[in-house]
């Protein structure tokens, strides 16, 4: 029983594997988002979609 | 010329000589033996009166054999030395030859006379042993010796082409070969006599009257009532081949002796059959009915290991043995020696190799019912079982005789069904030695689903388009502060559908960090696909040792954006925001992840090993109930 349970998870895990090859899927995208043309074209226009980041940490 | 006619000797009645072949014949009033010689008749003595052994077959049936027809002639009653009786049908030939029907136990073997120019290459009795093998002179193939004993004819009827001497002994051997092939050696002459031939079936050699013959004896079994000379209660008899039955009533343990029933002993304990006597139930398609019952067991280490036995029994078919264990069953067949390559440590039976279980002497501890054999209390022989579950074979070996048996595992629930069991039938507590591991079929799944996932791996990364679709080296000026950002826009690019980006970046830092955040706008919708990446490189030496962390590279992959027109817009910092800096951005598309295909494997493989170890934690468990365990250590 539990064997055909986990062979279950193993054929959907090849169809999964099939189906993120074939439409180049990713995991863990950041989310998606839609910035009309006339906020884009417009001075600072990314600034109100897009808020930066509080700025890089990195270095050593 | 030789005599045709002739009177009895002792009774004076006509007797005549139909065959050339024939020695004696039979008289049919007086039932005296007669031989004849070149002048006269001799008389061999009587013999008795032939024994009911519910033969199918009788003198004048005719039948074929290799499309050659054949007619009865004669009939031998043989007694074996353990008191069995069987009946060998002497059959003419019309070109001449003359061969043997022997009939024992619901088997029949037609063999002939071999004629042998060099006397010496038959084996001498004295140097023959059951299980022995070895080849014999006009046989292509090599037997194996199954049975060693002594017979004596003493009844017979029609015409016999040798002088058969009521009730004198002779010594044979009888010797099993491949493919139903069957010898046999009797040495009441000098030289001894070979016969070679093979089993038959009825049906076989075109005798088919066995049915009207056999249907008669069916409505016999079962019919026949008899009364226990002991206590005078009533008890059936249900095969003719009987040699021991026991008294329902008494427990008397009584010879049958065709029929003629004669106490010996009174047992002590007849057991408790799960299975009632004289239940029947089909088998292979064949209805077998439950007619003796037995206990038997064998110590080993000190420890007993009892085990029952139930005897099956059909007219057509002969015996089976049905084999209860430890809660495991097992339907058992009666299979030729010369059948099976005996290696000691493995058994080969139409090609399946068997391995050794266990080996032990069985002990017979209690009986009831009916047996084809003397069985007796406390009768001992050599047991061993080799496994390939589900099948067992065993093998039986005496100093006489070496029988093998075919087994085949059975569900407790068929049994259950099939019969009218007594009581609950006993759970199984160890792995039965024939047990099919439940787990068996459970690895080929997994390795042909690892074999597609490798194989659609390599179909992947093969496949990938690998696309450049952007390449820029961005010029960033300096900026006021660390926290300053420097924003930068791509020319348009075209991107495809349903194909993944990887986007690789290049940052000329050198013990400092380069951070990026970018976003992928779609000119013409509005879409933003924002990715964010780091490049820190650092490096230096401390305590003598150098070392170095880090990258000037570093790539993200995202998932794949409708097809059309994109920007990339990136907005950056780096440590050394007082110098220009020039990031390379590379995009590619239709990249095949070798990530996403190792975690499919890994999972495939983790599903193999799983099932791989639990077949072979069940193997191990059978194989701790064997004397010869493959896992054990030595301590």
């Amino acid at each position: 029983m539990f064997n055909k349970i986990f062979l279950g998870i193993a054929v959907l895990a090849m169809l999964g594997y099939g189906a993120v090859a074939l439409t180049g899927t990713e995991f863990g995208d950041p989310e998606r988002d839609f910035v009309p043309a006339d906020v884009r074209q417009s001075p600072g226009g990314y600034r109100s979609f897009h808020y930066w980041h509080s700025g890089y940490q990195g270095g050593k | 010329m030789t005599l045709t006619r002739a009177n009895c000797p002792s009774c004076g009645a006509p007797v005549e000589f139909k065959l050339g072949s024939s020695i004696v014949v039979v008289c049919e009033y007086c039932n005296s033996a007669i031989a004849r010689t070149d002048r006269d008749v001799r008389n061999l003595g009587k013999v008795a009166d032939l024994v009911d052994t519910r033969s199918p077959l009788a003198v004048g049936v005719e039948g074929r054999l290799d499309g050659k027809p054949f007619v009865l002639t004669g009939r031998a009653q043989i007694r074996h030395q353990a008191g069995g009786v069987w009946d060998e049908w002497y059959a003419t030939f019309g070109d001449g030859r003359t061969g043997w029907l022997a009939e024992a136990q619901g088997r029949f073997y037609f063999t002939f006379p071999n004629r042998v120019s060099d006397p010496s290459q038959i084996p001498q009795l004295a140097n023959c042993r059951p299980g022995m093998s070895g080849p014999l002179p006009g046989a292509p193939n090599t037997f194996v010796v199954a049975e060693i004993g002594s017979a004596r004819p003493f009844a017979a009827e029609g015409e016999i082409p040798y002088e058969l001497v009521p009730n004198e002994e002779y010594y044979f051997v009888d010797l099993s070969g491949d493919n139903g092939t069957f010898a046999t050696i009797d040495y009441s002459e000098s030289p001894p006599l070979l016969f070679l031939g093979r089993e038959v079936t009825l049906s076989g050699i075109g005798i088919h009257r066995e049915a009207d013959s056999f249907d008669a004896r069916e409505r016999r079994v079962g019919a026949v009532r008899v009364t226990c000379p002991k206590c005078g209660g009533p008890m059936d008899l249900r095969a003719p081949e009987s040699e021991r039955a026991t008294c329902p009533n008494c427990n008397a343990l009584l010879d049958v002796a065709q029929g003629n029933l004669k106490f010996l002993e009174t047992l002590q304990y007849r057991g408790a059959p799960l299975i009632p006597l004289g239940s029947a139930a089909t088998w292979d398609g064949v209805e077998l009915t439950t007619i003796g019952y037995m206990t038997r067991s064998c110590v080993v280490e000190g420890v007993t290991y009892p085990w029952e036995e139930y005897l099956l029994y059909n007219p057509r078919a002969g015996f089976r043995w049905l084999v209860h264990d430890s809660g495991h069953w097992s339907f058992v067949t009666p299979v030729s020696a010369g059948d099976i390559f005996d290696g000691e440590t493995e058994a080969t039976f139409h090609g399946k190799r068997f391995k050794r279980f266990q080996a032990a002497t069985a002990c017979v501890d209690c009986v009831f019912g009916e047996f084809y054999w003397q069985v007796r209390v406390g009768e001992r022989s050599h047991t061993t079982d080799f496994v390939s579950p589900p099948d067992i074979l065993s093998k039986e070996i005496s100093n006489t005789e070496i029988s093998w048996s075919h087994g085949v595992y059975v569900e407790r629930d068929v049994i259950g069904q099939l019969y009218p069991v007594q009581r609950p039938l006993p759970e199984p507590l160890t792995v039965g030695m024939a047990q099919p591991n439940p787990h068996r079929g459970k690895i080929r799944p997994w390795a042909i689903l690892l074999l597609i996932g490798f194989a659609m791996g390599l179909v992947f990364q093969s496949c990938g388009s690998r696309r450049p679709v952007f390449r820029q080296t961005f010029q960033l000026q300096p900026v006021a502060s660390a926290d300053a950002t420097a924003v930068v826009f791509s020319d348009e690019f075209q991107v495809n559908a349903f194909e993944n980006l990887k986007v690789e970046m290049t940052a000329p830092v050198d013990n400092s960090w380069f951070y990026a955040e970018g976003d992928l706008v779609n000119v013409e919708t509005g879409l933003v696909q924002s990715f964010s990446m780091p490049v820190e490189q650092y490096h230096g030496v401390e305590g003598g040792e150098s070392w170095s962390e880090g990258s000037t590279h570093s790539e993200t992959h995202i998932s794949s954006l409708p097809a059309g027109r994109y920007v990339l817009r990136l907005e950056a910092q780096w440590q050394e925001f007082a110098k220009p800096i020039a990031p390379t951005i590379v995009i590619t598309q239709g990249v095949p992840r070798l990530l996403h295909w190792g975690l499919l494997l890994a999972f495939l493989v983790g599903g193999l090993v799983l099932a791989a170890i639990v077949k072979g934690s069940f193997e191990k468990r059978r194989w701790a109930e064997s004397m010869f365990n493959p896992y054990a250590t030595d301590e």
